[in-house]
């Protein structure tokens, strides 16, 4: 657990989450065509662990605060509802779900959100 | 009490002169006793006397040793050149041939006054220091330039009458040894770092190591090597006389002996002594060990001597990073076994190839050097220039740990790498820099590298893409040291970099090999579900 607290919040100290973000967040190539709401795409592997990583970071104070103190909660939200410019594949709504159900849930964000 | 007994034989022989006394009032003056009063006669008086002293300094070292010598200055005055050698020496050397110090009896009587000189040095350091206040290294030092020519003279052409080369080898032997013994004490070298002829001594000081004074004479070239070569290690503490020395060109043929050694006579070989000189490989292997012993003292590799940056670097390149730190070992046997033999570890390569190129490197710089030259260090060592041994030229070498090497030896290669973290420090650093010169991207913010790695090739790192050999290679390495060891662990949280080179891994193209390489972390942590950056101890346990 404290190496978990010890790299999350690194991450928020160098403010290098825009980085998985820019991963996760980017459609493919092929991502128009009739087979991506499938998650089909060659990195689909890849960006399935990204959001299990951003999962479990969003669990650390540091990274939840960040994320609720910048873009990163509307970006989520907009891969959730499937904005146009964001990657549309069904595991990367799933891994947005999950990590805005965290930050609803905790009890330093939570009540934040609500106001 | 020594010189209690030989106070009857110096009362029986007469009062002693000194040589320079003696001389005002010489009037039968012989071409071999030049320099003499009583002629004859005085001189066997006197080598009988210094005779006997020795005699007395080999067989009562102990209680000698509570004496201090109190003739240096008559001792000095019998080893001083007289005028004609002097005058042969500096203006004409072709009448060296002909001067008095070469005749047999002459030659042979300076040869005695000078073990005693010798030996009493040996049996108390304080008659070291007391040889160097009456100006003892002056002397010695015309001496070696002399009886150096000399030998070089007679080693072309021998002279009718006069002293055999063998004779004066071995009284060459005894001056270098001397100096090589005083040398070890700071006033000796404060005294040779003063001498006005110190280039020149630091240049027969070279010849008397690369064998172009003394060349094979049944095994005293050998002894006055290793003489030379102990000198090197003594007078290499002192900043000055490391950067005349270097300046000599006497790192060549130290680097050159270094290369003739035999490992599997490693551990029979004897101390040199007079009885090993017919054993030549033996004897070359003790020379190895001296020069080893020398070039790490001259470096400043070896913490007894001060750093010579110049050197450190050169050495670098000629032996190569990793086994150029061996030099600071006190075992040199190791370095010698290495350098003499076929190594292939991760953080060590050298071969017969590597050896034969720098042997052949060592006879071109060597030829076109001028014998009698002595630059700056840097003037030097220039000669070296971009030198590069063909057989590392495609190793990535990253923290002086060959990469391809650590992944083919996998866990085994952990015992070669000096400081895990470190190594994997740089291996980080090399993938942000490879990261930054090959991601081109319009939104693509550099990684910060916060410094530039270190290892052979990275004057090219920026030719490493990220499809290359190199890079699946360093990501390859970066996986052991994840698998096998926590030790980034810290790196990662702790360093600026860390984060966002993690994070970068995910950028890199689906269709890449080192992608599938990242994706089998996956498979190295054990579980579906954990991801690459959980092998690095990424803190994903909880979701597994």
């Amino acid at each position: 657990m404290s190496s978990k607290q010890q790299f999350a919040d690194a991450v928020s100290r160098e403010k290098c989450l825009w980085r998985l973000f820019r991963v996760l967040e980017r459609p493919q190539n092929n991502e128009h065509q009739d087979k991506v709401e499938a998650g089909s795409e060659e990195d689909e592997p890849r960006k399935r662990h990204g959001w299990l990583v951003l999962e479990a970071l969003s669990s650390s104070p540091s990274i939840a605060m960040q994320l609720f103190h910048t873009s990163g909660w509307i970006e989520l939200l907009g891969v959730l509802v499937g904005y146009s410019k964001f990657t549309r594949i069904w595991s990367a709504r799933v891994g947005a779900a999950k990590t805005l159900s965290r930050l609803l849930w905790d009890p330093a964000t939570g009540p934040l959100a609500g106001k | 009490m020594s010189y209690e007994l030989l106070l009857p034989i110096v009362e029986r022989g007469g009062k002693i002169r000194s040589f320079a006394e003696s001389t005002k009032d010489n009037t039968r003056t012989s071409d071999w006793t030049e320099g003499f009063s009583g002629g004859k006669g005085q001189m066997e008086t006197m080598e009988l006397l210094i005779k006997t002293q020795l005699l007395l300094c080999r067989r009562f070292t102990k209680q000698m040793s509570r004496y201090k010598y109190p003739a240096y200055g008559i001792l000095l005055s019998c080893v001083q050149l007289p005028d004609s050698c002097q005058q042969a020496l500096s203006k004409d050397k072709s009448k060296l041939a002909s001067t008095c110090l070469l005749l047999p009896e002459r030659a042979e009587f300076v040869g005695t006054a000078l073990k005693l000189l010798f030996s009493t040095c040996l049996v108390s350091p304080l008659n070291s220091e007391e040889l160097v206040s009456e100006s003892g290294i002056p002397v010695l030092c015309n001496l070696l330039f002399y009886f150096s020519d000399a030998l070089a003279m007679l080693q072309i052409k021998p002279v009718l009458g006069a002293a055999s080369a063998r004779t004066v080898s071995e009284i060459l032997g005894v001056i270098v040894h001397t100096v090589a013994g005083i040398a070890y004490f700071e006033s000796g070298r404060k005294s040779i770092e003063g001498l006005p002829d110190l280039t020149k001594f630091c240049v027969y000081w070279r010849r008397c190591i690369d064998g172009t004074v003394c060349p094979d004479l049944d095994g005293k070239d050998i002894l006055v090597k290793s003489y030379a070569l102990e000198g090197i290690a003594s007078m290499a503490k002192d900043p000055a006389l490391q950067e005349i020395l270097i300046g000599a060109g006497i790192v060549w043929p130290m680097l050159r002996m270094s290369l003739s050694y035999d490992p599997t006579l490693d551990h029979d070989t004897p101390h040199l002594d007079h009885e090993d000189l017919g054993v030549s490989v033996s004897a070359t292997n003790v020379l190895a060990k001296l020069a080893v012993r020398g070039l790490g003292m001259l470096s400043g590799i070896h913490q007894d001597a001060p750093a010579n940056e110049l050197l450190t670097a050169s050495l670098g390149k000629l032996l190569t990073p990793p086994v150029s730190q061996m030099l600071r070992n006190n075992r040199t046997g190791q370095i010698l076994g290495v350098l003499n033999s076929n190594v292939e570890r991760a953080n060590i390569i050298w071969n017969v190839s590597m050896r034969r190129q720098l042997l052949l490197t060592l006879d071109r710089i060597e030829k076109e050097r001028p014998s009698d030259a002595n630059p700056s260090v840097k003037e030097e060592l220039d000669v070296i220039g971009g030198f590069e041994f063909e057989a590392l030229r495609q190793e990535l070498c990253v923290g002086g740990i060959y990469v391809r090497l650590f992944n083919k030896d996998g866990k085994e290669a952990f015992s070669c790498v000096s400081n895990p973290t470190e190594f994997g420090q740089e291996l980080l650093e090399l993938a942000a820099t490879i990261f930054n010169n090959r991601m081109i991207e319009k939104l693509w913010k550099p990684l910060p590298s916060s410094k530039v790695p270190v290892g052979a090739p990275f004057a090219s790192a920026t030719e490493i893409t990220i499809s290359s050999n190199d890079f699946q290679a360093v990501m390859t390495a970066i996986s052991l040291l994840v698998r096998y060891d926590g030790l980034l662990d810290d790196f990662v949280c702790t360093s600026t970099i860390g984060p966002q080179i993690l994070f970068s891994f995910l950028e890199l193209p689906a269709k890449l090999e080192v992608c599938c390489r990242l994706m089998n972390f996956r498979a190295l942590a054990g579980s579906s579900t954990r991801q690459f950056f959980f092998s690095c101890s990424f803190p994903l346990r909880s979701l597994t």
